[in-house]
């Protein structure tokens, strides 16, 4: 029966907010695994935690309300809960809520596996002065009842005996006995024996909680894996129910939390309620005024964090980085092995981990947010905007989040509950301005705007304030569009549990966010690794020998030269640089930039912009130094003199000059609207599951840009800007 | 309003129920209510059901969000918040005052 007989494995299953995961942490000391389920991105974690006797696999299960599925990723806790290797399933049940909790853990109990139930959260229902009979509860469910406190480490000794009690079991307790009325039970009857088809082997009990399942699940779904006879009975038993007036899943939902009415009102009374303190904080945290403003306060303080909070360690990231590549391009002979590892490997694994400070820092904020129950009264306070474009109320964190940078913010997503909200939240944030097209909009200003003005304001002010709110403009548009198009369904509904508020363990803030940090740095660094040395490789080869003989001479002609050190440094480096830009332009990428060029005259962009495009596609900074290259100027930033200068004097073959406010601000809007950022790349990869979706991205923003650009500069032209 | 309908006449009521069927939408802030059914697409009154609110339940509208919209509503002993479209396929019977 157990193929990796020894460790059997133990499934934690609950509610959204029971705290199932503190419990899956506190029970497995942070030693968990992630992984992913086959074809979907839903995150699979598991840990080993010995028990008195032997080994077992605890697997964390998404959190859930019910079993019944509608969508694949619905179907992978189903899945998962009749696979042949569960042995038992703890279900978390929120002593607060046990009403709710408990109907998850009786459709477990209807399939007929073994359950322990978790009821955590005992000291809060103390509190809130309510008593609970778990030897009652345990009688009727048919599975130990055992109180715990998970974030205080309370129970979980009992808890694990409990388990083990389980595993030991020689016959499986019988399921608890709910009643369904008579022409339910008649329509179960009729689909039992084609379950017994698709399910041969399966218990009595279990056949009979699969049909309760078909006919509360399938109909309009998208399940993978289920027999069409199945499918077109349950449809047929169902229009003929309509029919008579009849409505199946009323008639199951209603009748379980009949049962569980009954159970909880024996086992559990409440003599001398307590207001709970939610009740208070909300008064103030959900208040039309005061709401906004704490809502506002947070949101600045993520915006603050991801800016500023994350700058020295990000500057402390990229020094190492090139203190790095400073000794081992001393110590290596020069030569293509030397560019390889200096400017291809060890940028690579620069460029993955300075994303390090803003992930952590977003997902400690994020972790904090959520378990603390802020997260859904931000969703509730922001939803009504959202529901505007088609989106989430729980999309504004990530959205926001893009502001700084798009990859913790993609990666933010998954707070959003349904897959098709999420790609359609994905798919629209890299459009936000990120603190990366900052240094582009500030060399562009700075060369093609300086000193001008525009009424009473700076010209380059307005240019930046026109950025940013057009990023805003079209990153809602593009969601609103996205959802309409390529995501067509059902609008996003809002049914969001507003759990009671609670302080969260900084020990689990931990883990988790180090967890996101691991899963970027491993799947989506790899992309990004290999990439970096991609595009060394398109910006140096092939190396032309004839231009290498020709400056190696020429710094032997200045090193024969009588000058002073400094001045012959000086023209070294020159030459250097001259020669560095001679090659680029014949490399695959300069060759690319030229044959680009009948492509990027329309939008006002020569050959080398084209090649700082290429370039820009590792970092859209890196667009700045790949210019510095590419006029011979060598190490640069955007507040660099010579290259503004040199951008300035650039004139195109018909003697125009390239750069002109107009063509200035169809640069902007370029970088503004396209993916130039392989990273947003791969970190979508790994979040979406597929290459389609980041694919899908590249192409429309591209011609996003091109289209913005193109009707710019042209629309520019024709009202007589230069 | 939905509000002021617990103080109606049993006559009066009975005919606002026909009539005016009110909804969850209609309800004032604070003010109970118990399901009488629930009318949104399957997946919705199905998810909606499964969280708690069943023909006969109990509810009360706790909170309004800042902008108008989702409301917060206490049902089965936790806070779930909607949008004001779905609560509005959401029929109940006022609670007559205490």
């Amino acid at each position: 029966m157990n193929p990796r007989a020894g460790t059997p494995e133990i499934l934690i299953a609950g509610n959204p907010n029971s705290g199932k995961s503190t419990l899956f942490n506190a029970l497995s000391g942070g030693s968990a695994r992630v992984g992913n389920y086959p074809g979907v991105t839903v995150d699979r974690t598991t840990a080993t935690v010995r028990l008195s006797a032997r080994q077992v696999a605890l697997v964390d299960v998404p959190g859930m309300y019910s079993l019944t599925a509608n969508s694949p990723e619905e179907q992978l806790a189903v899945d998962a809960l009749v696979a042949s290797e569960t042995r038992a399933v703890v279900c978390v049940v929120d002593a607060t809520t046990l009403q709710r909790g408990l109907y998850l853990a009786l459709q477990l109990r209807e399939s007929g596996v073994p359950v322990v139930v978790a009821l955590n959260m005992m000291d809060a229902a103390e509190r809130m002065g309510l008593r609970i009979d778990t030897d009652h509860l345990s009688e009727s469910f048919g599975a130990p009842v055992v109180p715990v406190v998970a974030t205080k480490r309370q129970g979980l000794d009992a808890l694990l005996n409990a388990v083990e009690g389980q595993l030991g079991l020689t016959s499986p307790v019988d399921a608890p006995s709910v009643s369904y009325p008579a022409a339910l039970e008649a329509d179960l009857s009729e689909l039992v024996p084609l379950v017994e088809q698709w399910r041969p082997g399966a218990s009595s009990q279990q056949t009979r909680a699969v049909a309760l399942w078909s006919l509360l699940s399938l109909d309009e779904d998208s399940l993978r894996g289920v027999p069409d006879s199945l499918r077109i009975a349950v449809q047929e038993l169902r229009s003929a129910a309509i029919a008579q007036g009849r409505n199946p899943d009323l008639e199951i939902i209603a009748t379980r939390y009949a049962w569980i009415e009954e159970q909880v009102s024996r086992a559990s009374s409440n003599p001398d309620p307590k207001p709970s303190v939610s009740e208070r904080i909300d008064n103030v945290l959900t208040h039309p005024v005061f709401g906004l403003v704490v809502f506002a306060i947070v949101m600045f303080l993520i915006f603050e964090a991801l800016f500023t909070w994350a700058e020295p360690a990000i500057g402390f990231i990229e020094g190492l980085t090139a203190a790095l590549q400073g000794q081992v391009a001393g110590s290596l002979p020069d030569g293509v092995l030397q560019d390889l590892i200096v400017e291809g490997i060890i940028a690579g694994v620069g460029n993955v981990i300075v994303f390090a400070p803003q992930i952590l820092l977003l997902f400690l904020f994020i972790g904090f947010l959520e378990d603390s129950g802020y997260l859904a009264r931000v969703a509730f306070v922001i939803d009504r905007v959202m529901k505007g474009v088609g989106l989430h109320g729980k999309a504004f964190v990530p959205l926001l989040s893009g502001f700084a940078c798009a990859i913790p913010a993609v990666m933010a997503t998954r707070t959003i509950e349904r897959r098709r909200d999420r790609l359609v939240t994905m798919l629209a944030l890299p459009l936000m301005s990120c603190s990366a097209r900052l240094p582009v909009y500030i060399l562009v200003v700075g060369t093609v705007f300086a000193g001008a003005t525009l009424w009473w304001f700076s010209a380059g002010a307005v240019a930046l304030f026109a950025m940013y709110t057009l990023s805003v403009v079209v990153t809602l548009t593009a969601a609103a569009v996205i959802r309409r198009t390529i995501l067509p369904g059902p609008a996003p509904t809002f049914m969001l549990e507003m759990p009671p508020y609670r302080w969260p363990s900084a020990q689990i803030l931990w883990i988790n966010a180090w967890r996101r940090l691991r899963i970027f740095l491993v799947d989506a660094g790899t992309i990004i690794l290999a990439m970096t040395v991609l595009l060394w490789a398109l910006l140096s080869f092939p190396k032309s020998d004839e231009i290498a003989v020709r400056y190696s001479q020429e710094r032997a002609t200045v090193a024969q030269m009588d000058l002073h050190p400094d001045e012959a440094a000086r023209l070294v480096a020159a030459l250097n640089a001259r020669e560095a830009s001679e090659q680029l332009e014949q490399s695959v990428a300069g060759r690319f930039g030229h044959a680009l060029e009948p492509v990027l005259r329309p939008i006002g962009f020569d050959w080398q912009i084209g090649v700082g495009i290429i370039g820009a596609f590792a970092a859209r900074e890196v667009f700045i130094s790949t210019l510095g290259v590419v006029f011979g100027i060598g190490e640069t930033d955007q507040e660099n003199k010579p290259l503004r200068q040199a951008l300035r004097e650039a004139r195109h073959s018909d003697g125009t000059p390239v750069m002109t406010p107009l063509s200035g601000v169809s640069l902007m809007v370029f970088f503004l609207l396209a993916c130039q950022c392989m990273s947003t790349i791969a970190v979508v990869r790994r979040e979406s599951g597929a290459w389609k979706w980041p694919a899908f991205l590249f192409a429309y923003m591209t011609v996003l840009a091109y289209t913005g650009s193109f009707l710019v500069y042209q629309g520019g032209r024709l009202f007589g800007f230069e | 309003m939905a509000g002021n309908s617990k103080r109606f006449a049993n006559e009066k009521e009975i005919h606002y129920q026909l009539v005016m069927k009110p909804s969850l939408a209609d309800l004032a802030l604070g003010q109970a209510a118990e399901i009488v059914s629930i009318d949104c697409d399957r997946s919705i009154s199905r998810r909606l059901m499964e969280m708690g609110l069943i023909p006969g339940t109990e509810v009360r509208v706790v909170r309004v969000a800042p902008l108008g919209d989702p409301i917060e509503l206490r049902v089965r002993d936790y806070a779930l918040s909607v949008r004001r479209a779905e609560a509005a396929r959401i029929a109940v019977v006022p609670a007559r005052a205490a």
